[in-house]
């Protein structure tokens, strides 16, 4: 009894042993397809398998094609989402500012099943090691609770890191009364103290965006306007991920079209692009008539599981970056074999040969077209550190505690990118994403809309260099802005109210209002009564 | 009866009979047509992705018009004599991309490409509307950026969306769009050819214009008509539920509409009265189906006295606002109150009554009405003064946890005749703060309460500050700012075509609607549909499953549960590095949420329905009580291991770092909640039974 399951979903290697072992039939009786996901942001990796088990053991029961298209409603409650989490926290510095020791104490709701929860811990510790912290311990609570089991969701773990490491930072900043910024800027890492915290991965941190003379207009503003304010911040980020090993194959037919697979999956973040401009540029070294529109050839195929095995999971950002390496190493075999007969007819043509009569002769000759391999990443750059900034300035209207940013600016290295407008698409939609689960996100409908972004956006990606080892010295851009989002919920402390309280997440037009005072207007009216009055 | 309509130019007719009235047009067109570039995300009108274009045609006056609808709440048999035009109706791989499309994906707008369909036809249909526009016909960036204003994406961040629309402007630069692969830097052609409707698609085919001369169809076309029509479904017998309707956007926020069926749907959108504006001498009179965008611009255009022509503008531009949120805090209820309105309401006993908006919302039986306000607060304020002082005021608010919009008239009456100073603003806001007050099981409680005063006083400031004008600036709220945006890019040929901004593959497909996702797979012949049961209990014992009115609808084909996991196999749904969890839930369910079985039916909306009547039986008598948050885990230690590969390490020694401190702060807290995906496309699969088999 085999079968056939069409999922969406980001681990089409994990759904398919799910629902051979579910209907305890050999791996071999099942294949998932998977073509494209609409939208993932890791929903689509634990949560999707039951959605195709239920399917497949309907479809085994019964006989009959079974499909599910879960409902909104039902997805909200049977899906979730992050990981809520509760921090308690020591920290010591010196009256230079100097942070010498954090300890935390880290509770993690991880729901009734385990999932992988068990990732958050080091991806928490990952995104809060961007500061020097001097001494740094914690201790992690993976609570089992009757709550529905949680997922992991774009950046798991470094968007609370971060977070965390900016509220330690301002309520340090607010006990010496002084900018957070200060702060920031004496417990930046050097190089040795990034070495030491990182161990392994660690590049120059060298992006700033000067915003002094921002902070003076912000000032100029709140002073000149009673029941407006505003404020800026300034947040960097560093963000570490791991490649994994993933699977490609390159196959090139008679007419000199292209069809490759890979083990990722097109979730929107324009995987099926970059793996299509690396196969053009890594068969295009073999420098026929035409190989530069080998781009328009070829065609990424769907994803089954049948096919290409190993495919493991789309996600962390590297999917992408693991991909384009596969699909190299495959054209590298290609472009091996094909040497030798280029070289061939070109001295029996006595000039140049175009790509497809190099194929028809391929074929003539039983060149074997096809080459499949499997990119593993070597012991240095299996992780690497993704760096960011960025600015944010954003206005809070006091009587009904409305929050308008007014302008973000975004410095991120993407080293030398795959794609430069998929990067920036990442980079953009990360953020937003971010101020999402910052601001606004306290029912499930409430995700950023067109009202709610920045009404100005500056983007700059940065190159910071070679690094041989990485896939042609790319980096991720998948989930690190999403940490930089953290900075929104860090200005509204520093708007002027009191520099004491703790915003909750997300800070809506209520916390905020609430933080405002609720009473603002009859205060002030009281104030200035009395003043009047004695005067 | 037939039902008569186009798609994308084609002709369609259905029998009336053989219609299920409350089959959705997004329903008919994904699982009876092969036009799917409507795509379902929220189910309730909200998101946009669903967004098609309805366009009508008026055979006396001879005009077509167009407008968007969300397909997953609109009525198939509402649509008759419509025509559709869907994302892949204004383009597509065969036919050509339209312009949109072509925008969309050199503007790299479309990521998951879920929402794109969507977005692309709430554009066309505002390109369309400004053609439209009498007095302007250019298309402008202000309108571009309103354009998809109430479509929802969760990956771009909108940012190249919005470009995408504003590219079609007429008063923007490219230069001063966000990055694309129209304009790159040097290049001298710096325009984009603008919108032509006339040169690309035919929202209403002349076929259908011919048949609308010659039918008569069932659906009345007078008050008078309509009154019969009630009259004699009532004289038909009791209990004959009806429903009337126009746009059906109630569906949207009532969501129990949504699963109930009506006896008989009466589409009141043909009478005249009903569709008309009517200006007189005291003002203007709108009739129940005249839709939002139609009021907001004759709003805009009415010529009466100049306070209430001013009114009128308040009113327009309040319009919008809701209008584009799609999110229905509609508070119209509060600004008619203010306004002095009046309503005129049709029963069958009394025939037609005027009544004041006061009246109307305290009379039964319309006190769900005001509910559908999704504010914290509305407050909508109308003054008459001389200089700082009032003559006279209507204050009316609503939606702060009240049945229905009130007015203040103590307030009001101790107003008239005042001067507006800080004084009279202190015993104004203490007079609100004890008649503005919510319902105790309100959300916010606290909020909306200080939201009353505090609005008040915004509003009435303005007044005084204009006399004393005593130094402070008066912040009056300015509307947002245009967005805009600078994109700075480091170019590297060294590996080309690696690291070109290339738009991304099949951009334009998913634009079109045409990309396939997993629910696009054309239906297997037989195919069923599932959908989840889950407990509505965090621990506890499960007994039986049956079904509200006691017995399984005929139309369920199997509701599997984990007895129906083949022998040999396991009742696991997840199977990952360090972990297997359950399919189903066995004898105790462990959390919310968690799956207790599968319906199986014929539709998918059979099953939906049918899961919603799921009853479970529970007994949690001889279980602990459930562990409902992360301190209660910690005290009774129901912990995850965590294995020690996957535990970071720790850095330095900290009670050291601690002794060399100056200052400490210690035991400070942080609180996070959750986040929701909120992917566009929700969870899906499709099993299908493969050879080796008997299928």
């Amino acid at each position: 009894n085999s079968i056939l399951v069409y999922s969406s979903c980001q681990t089409p290697q994990y759904v398919h042993s799910t629902v051979a072992a579910c209907l305890g039939i050999s791996e071999k009786k099942v294949s998932i397809i998977t073509r494209r996901v609409g939208g993932g942001f890791g929903g689509k990796a634990v949560k999707a398998m039951p959605v195709a088990t239920a399917c497949a053991v309907a479809a085994n029961k019964l006989q009959r094609p079974v499909r599910t298209y879960v409902n909104r409603k039902t997805d909200m409650i049977m899906t979730g989402g992050r990981h809520p989490m509760k921090i308690t926290y020591n920290v010591g510095f010196r009256s230079t500012r100097k942070i010498t020791a954090l300890e935390l104490e880290i509770l993690i709701d991880a729901g009734a099943t385990l999932g992988l929860s068990m990732l958050m811990p080091s991806n928490i510790i990952g995104a809060l090691k961007k500061y020097n912290w001097g001494a740094l311990s914690f201790d992690f609570k993976l609570c089992k609770t009757n709550l529905l089991s949680k997922a992991i969701m774009r950046a798991p773990g470094d968007v609370q890191g971060t977070y965390i490491a900016e509220s330690i930072i301002k309520n340090v900043a607010s006990s010496l009364s002084l900018e957070a910024d200060t702060i920031r800027k004496i417990n930046l890492h050097t190089y040795e103290s990034l070495a030491l915290f990182y161990k392994d991965g660690a590049d120059k941190l060298g992006v700033s965006l000067n915003f002094e003379d921002r902070i003076s207009s912000v000032r100029a503003f709140n002073e000149s306007n009673i029941w407006r304010k505003r404020g800026i911040s300034r947040v960097p980020i560093t963000y570490e991920v791991s490649m994994f090993a993933t699977p490609g194959r390159v196959s090139v037919l008679s007419d000199g079209s292209i069809v490759v697979e890979v083990g990722g999956i097109e979730l929107g973040q324009g995987l099926w692009t970059k793996v299509k401009q690396m196969n053009g540029y890594a068969l295009g070294l073999l420098q026929c008539n035409g190989t530069e529109e080998l781009m328009g050839k070829i065609r990424v195929v769907q994803s089954d599981t049948l096919s290409m095995v190993q495919g493991i999971f789309t996600g962390g950002s590297t999917t992408s970056e693991g991909s384009c390496a596969a699909v190299r190493l495959c054209c590298e075999t290609l472009v091996e074999r094909l040497k030798p007969l280029k070289t061939t007819l070109m001295e029996k043509s006595g000039g140049s040969i175009s790509w497809n009569e190099l194929i028809s002769q391929a074929y003539a000759q039983s060149v074997n077209l096809s080459a499949s391999d499997l990119y593993t990443p070597e012991e240095t750059p299996t992780k690497y550190l993704n760096y960011g900034v960025a600015v944010s300035e954003v206005e809070v209207d006091l009587v009904t505690g409305k929050t308008t940013v007014l302008q973000t600016d975004i410095l991120y290295d993407c080293g030398n990118s795959l794609n430069l407008a998929i990067d920036l698409g990442q980079i953009e939609g990360a953020f937003v994403q971010g101020l999402g689960f910052f601001m606004l996100e306290e029912q499930h409908m409430d995700i950023p809309t067109i009202d709610t972004i920045p009404r100005q956006f500056n983007v700059e990606i940065l190159n910071s260099g070679c690094h041989e080892k990485r896939v042609l010295s790319s980096k991720a851009s998948g989930e690190p802005l999403l940490l930089l989002a953290a900075l929104l919920r860090m200005w509204k402390c520093e708007v002027g109210l009191d520099s004491m309280f703790q915003l909750p997440v997300p800070a809506t037009m209520s916390v905020v209002k609430e933080l405002c005072g609720l009473n603002i207007v009859k205060s002030y009216l009281e104030w200035k009564l009395r003043v009047t009055s004695r005067s | 009866m037939n039902l008569v309509f186009a798609i994308k130019g084609k002709r369609f007719e259905l029998d009336l009979s053989s219609v299920d009235p409350s089959t959705t047009l997004l329903e008919f067109l994904r699982y009876q047509t092969p036009f799917k570039s409507v795509k379902l995300s929220c189910g309730e009108g909200a998101c946009g992705a669903c967004v098609v274009l309805l366009s009508k045609y008026d055979p006396i006056l001879k005009t077509v018009e167009d407008l968007t609808v969300s397909s997953c709440i609109t009525l198939l048999y509402s649509i008759n004599h419509c025509s559709i035009t869907t994302s892949e109706g204004l383009g597509n791989s065969r036919d050509g991309f339209h312009s949109i499309h072509n925008r969309f994906s050199s503007f790299h707008a479309s990521q998951c490409g879920f929402c794109t369909p969507g977005m692309c036809v709430s554009l066309y249909s505002a390109l369309l509307d400004s053609e439209k526009t009498e007095s302007s016909s250019e298309f402008t960036v202000l309108e571009a950026e309103k354009a998809v204003s109430g479509n929802l994406c969760r990956c771009t961040g909108y940012r190249p969306i919005v470009d995408a629309c504003k590219s079609f402007a007429s008063d923007v630069d490219i230069e001063d769009l966000g990055f694309n692969s129209f304009c790159k830097k040097g290049d001298s052609n710096k325009s984009l050819p603008p919108f032509n409707s006339k040169k690309h698609v035919c929202t209403f085919p002349e076929f259908l214009k011919d048949e609308i001369k010659s039918t008569d169809f069932g659906i009345p076309t007078s008050v008078e008509e309509l009154q019969r029509l009630l009259g004699a479904c009532k004289a038909n017998g009791n209990g004959v539920s009806i429903k009337l309707v126009a746009g059906n956007t109630g569906t949207g926020y009532y969501k129990d509409e949504r699963e109930r069926n009506y006896d008989k749907y009466i589409d009141i959108t043909r009478i005249p009265e009903m569709k008309a504006i009517r200006e007189n001498k005291n003002g203007v009179e709108i009739g129940a189906v005249v839709t939002i965008s139609k009021v907001i611009a004759a709003l805009k255009v009415i010529r009466v006295s100049p306070g209430v022509e001013k009114m009128f503008g308040k009113l327009a531009i309040h319009m919008e606002m809701i209008a584009a949120r799609k999110q229905f805090p509609s508070d119209m209820a509060t600004i008619l109150l203010a306004a002095g309105a009046s309503v005129n309401i049709m029963s069958l006993s009394r025939g037609i009554k005027k009544l004041s908006v006061e009246e109307f919302l305290q009379g039964p039986p319309l006190e769900a009405f005001d509910l559908c306000a999704l504010a914290y607060l509305n407050a909508a304020f109308l003054a008459e003064v001389n200089d700082t002082k009032v003559i006279n005021c209507r204050l009316a608010f609503g939606a702060y946890g009240t049945k229905y919009a009130i007015r203040c008239k103590e307030v009001e009456e101790f107003l008239s005749g005042k001067v507006i100073t800080e004084n009279v603003l202190y015993e104004v806001i203490t007079l609100l703060g004890n008649i503005v007050l919510p319902q105790n099981d309100t959300t916010n409680l606290a909020y909306r309460s200080s939201l009353a005063p505090d609005s008040f006083s915004s509003s009435f400031r303005v007044i005084q500050q204009k006399k004393t004008s005593n130094g402070y600036h008066l912040d009056p709220p300015k509307p947002l700012p245009m967005l805009s945006s600078t994109q700075i890019v480091p170019v590297n040929d060294e590996f080309y075509p690696v690291g070109e901004p290339v738009t991304k593959s099949g951009a334009s497909l998913q634009a079109s609607g045409e990309a396939v996702y997993v629910d696009d797979i054309p239906a297997p012949k037989n195919c069923l549909f599932g959908a989840f049961i889950y407990s509505k209990k965090p621990y506890t014992r499960i007994k039986v499953i049956h079904f509200k009115e006691n017995s399984v609808p005929d139309d369920i084909l199997a509701i599997i549960s984990c007895k129906d996991v083949p022998k040999g196999g396991q009742n696991v749904g997840m199977k990952f590095a360090f972990s297997t969890e359950p399919l189903f839930a066995e004898e105790v369910t462990t959390c919310v949420g968690q799956s207790i079985a599968l319906v199986v039916a014929d539709t998918q909306r059979k099953a939906d329905t049918t899961a919603n009547l799921a009853v479970v039986t529970y007994k949690t008598e001889d279980l602990e009580p459930p562990i409902l948050s992360m301190e209660e885990a910690v005290k009774k230690s129901s912990l995850f291991e965590i294995f020690p590969f996957l535990y970071p390490q720790q850095v330095g020694d900290t009670s050291k770092g601690m002794a060399e401190a100056d200052h400490r702060i210690l035991s400070s807290d942080i609180t996070l909640g959750s986040q929701y995906f909120f992917y566009m496309e929700t969870q899906t699969a499709l099993a299908m039974p493969d050879e080796d088999n008997h299928y």
